[in-house]
């Protein structure tokens, strides 16, 4: 599909939508009611790290802080609005522009709005606060256009009050990270990979990134929105948050091979590996790989196999077998299957 | 005035103290063992935990084992006696060390054990997942309904468990116009009509942007929703 054309393309809604319909960029920020500063994210990427003690060292905030604005615009086009209502109400569409801002940490949703009513396309300005006390791990930030009227009409626009016609790229604030307890082995983020020259091309769901062998990073292809949206939903109730678990299974029987056999093929002679990643990985399989009671008797026999061409099937069997004990795919499956039935 | 005691978080080693025979109440944990674990939150956020241990110790003497009007007694009381924000409320070591250091004899006393993957996540459950951890339900719960010193919804919600179960469990609940609106609406209603009302308010948002919606629409959508379903 091309690319222009999967850019605005619709969605499932059974009216008109847009799901990248509106623009909307972060431009700049400020701390605690200070100077504004330019933000200068890579292309693809929409993580704002405010975090003061980021690993990574990429934060803006190098001290803690109680408040960080950021300031930006989304954009609305005619085209957009005059897709998305009917020609009777284009000359003044009843709609409204908000970005929503929700954390899962702090069980926050709220929104702040933007233009109401949106009766015309533009640029609209956007300034959100965020205040520490309010949040902790990851925010989200996401523009949305609605209706504000309800309408009669069988047609294919959207007829409910508060019916999401459409929405824009997703920014997420990394307010911090857990200090006190162990870090994530990977990092995790979204980016769009077709704007990624980094990152592989094509219609990749996600991407185990191992540039920084110390520290290898899973990205998600912000480019399928619709799988996006379904892997931040929330809750353990309704189709989306078993949906999510089912595609987050899928991801990590990938993610789970990648590392085992990275992390297998660093054991070294003296049954070392170099980064502490590997040896957690080493430590959650090796021993069920091999029936042994040593870990490192599993890892020297882990490393012999790994390295001998005529092992590697057997040893990719074996770790086909763990994983499906590991993951345990079927209940997530069932759970999904369930619900489905329901419905 | 409250008194400021500081309040303390159970890190993550500290979780492994909580086997099985301590879920079943066989065994409590070793103070000292658990003093290791056992750290100040950050920023030293506090509470007035005389006033809690001794709303707590009311509630357990003043109820039978797993009687559920428990949580609508303290509800309040938890929520008033600890002085948190949003941020402290986020982080599960909070949650873990009152349930597990501070009052695991209420947990006990008000949640049956029937299971040990059930019994650990009414001590070590917290974070996001609002129908988990004993206490930290009761603070949350209180959290999203209550007005100022008006605590009669949170009171109303704690009368009926099959709303604590129907809404709380949604990602909905998050939002508390949506919560005060379908907790309001909903409070004389019986189960049946709770558990499809949720159920089709829930899928309405498949559509529905929720954080556009103001609570009066809320409760309209809700009326709708239950006008249809009787």
């Amino acid at each position: 599909m091309p690319r222009e054309t999967q850019r605005h393309r619709s969605t499932i809604y059974p009216f008109r939508y847009r799901d990248e319909g509106l623009q909307f960029d972060v431009e700049h920020y400020s701390m605690n009611g200070g100077g504004v500063e330019a933000l200068d994210l890579p292309a693809g990427q929409n993580t704002i790290d405010v975090d003061p003690e980021s690993p990574s060292k990429t934060s803006l905030a190098d001290e803690p802080w109680e408040r960080v604005t950021v300031f930006g615009s989304v954009e609305v086009s005619g085209d957009v609005l005059d897709y998305l209502f009917p020609p009777d109400e284009q000359d003044a569409p009843p709609a409204k522009l908000y970005v929503a801002i929700r954390c899962h940490d702090t069980i926050y949703r709220d929104s702040e709005i933007i233009e109401d009513p949106l009766t015309e396309p533009g640029e609209y300005e956007v300034t959100i606060r965020l205040d520490w006390d309010d949040f902790r791990g990851r925010v989200e930030l996401r523009p949305y256009l609605v209706r504000t009227t309800d309408r009669t009409g069988d047609d294919q626009y959207a007829s409910t009050r508060n019916t999401k016609v459409a929405s824009g790229d997703r920014y997420e604030v990394v307010v911090d990270r857990w200090v006190d307890d162990s870090p994530p082995m990977i990092d995790g983020e979204e980016a769009r990979f077709s704007k990624s020259d980094h990152l592989p091309e094509g219609e990749k769901l996600y991407y185990l990134d191992f540039r920084d062998e110390t520290r290898p990073k899973l990205w998600i292809n912000a480019d399928h929105p619709r799988i996006a949206d379904v892997l931040r939903s929330e809750g353990s109730v309704g189709a989306e948050p078993r949906l999510r678990d089912v595609v987050l299974d899928q991801i990590s029987y990938g993610v789970w091979s990648q590392l085992i056999l990275r992390a297998a093929g660093a054991i070294t002679r003296s049954g070392d590996v170099e980064y502490e990643w590997q040896e957690t990985v080493l430590e959650a399989f090796a021993l069920d790989l091999y029936d042994v009671d040593d870990i490192e008797d599993a890892k020297q026999l882990l490393r012999e196999d790994v390295r001998d061409p005529e092992e590697l099937g057997h040893l990719a069997s074996q770790i086909d077998t763990e994983l499906q004990e590991f993951i345990e795919p079927r209940s997530q499956l069932i759970n999904l299957m369930e619900e489905g039935l329901r419905i | 005035m409250t008194r400021e005691d500081t309040l303390k978080r159970l890190d993550e080693a500290g979780r492994r103290l909580v086997g099985e025979s301590f879920l079943r109440g066989d065994v409590e944990l070793d103070p000292d063992e658990v003093a290791e674990f056992v750290s100040p939150l950050p920023n030293e956020p506090t509470g007035d935990l005389e006033r809690l241990d001794r709303a707590v110790a009311d509630v357990v003497s003043s109820h039978e084992r797993y009687e559920t009007d428990m949580d609508g007694e303290l509800a309040e009381e938890v929520h008033r006696s600890l002085d948190v924000t949003r941020r402290v409320a986020g982080d599960p070591g909070l949650w873990h060390w009152l349930a597990v250091v501070k009052y695991p004899e209420f947990v006990r006393h008000r949640w049956k054990f029937t299971s040990e993957a059930a019994m650990r996540e009414k001590f070590l459950g917290a974070g996001s997942d609002l129908y988990s951890n004993a206490l930290h339900r009761l603070w949350w719960i209180a959290e999203l309904t209550h007005d100022g010193d008006d605590y009669s919804l949170t009171r109303t919600v704690f009368d009926n468990q099959t709303m604590v179960n129907k809404v709380f469990d949604r990602w909905f609940a998050r939002y508390q116009p949506a919560v005060v609106a379908i907790c309001d609406e909903l409070s004389d209603e019986p189960s049946w009509v709770i558990d499809e009302t949720t159920r089709r308010f829930n899928h309405a948002l498949t559509n529905i942007q929720l954080e556009g919606v103001s609570e009066v629409e809320a409760r309209e959508l809700v009326r709708q929703i239950v006008d249809d379903v009787r």
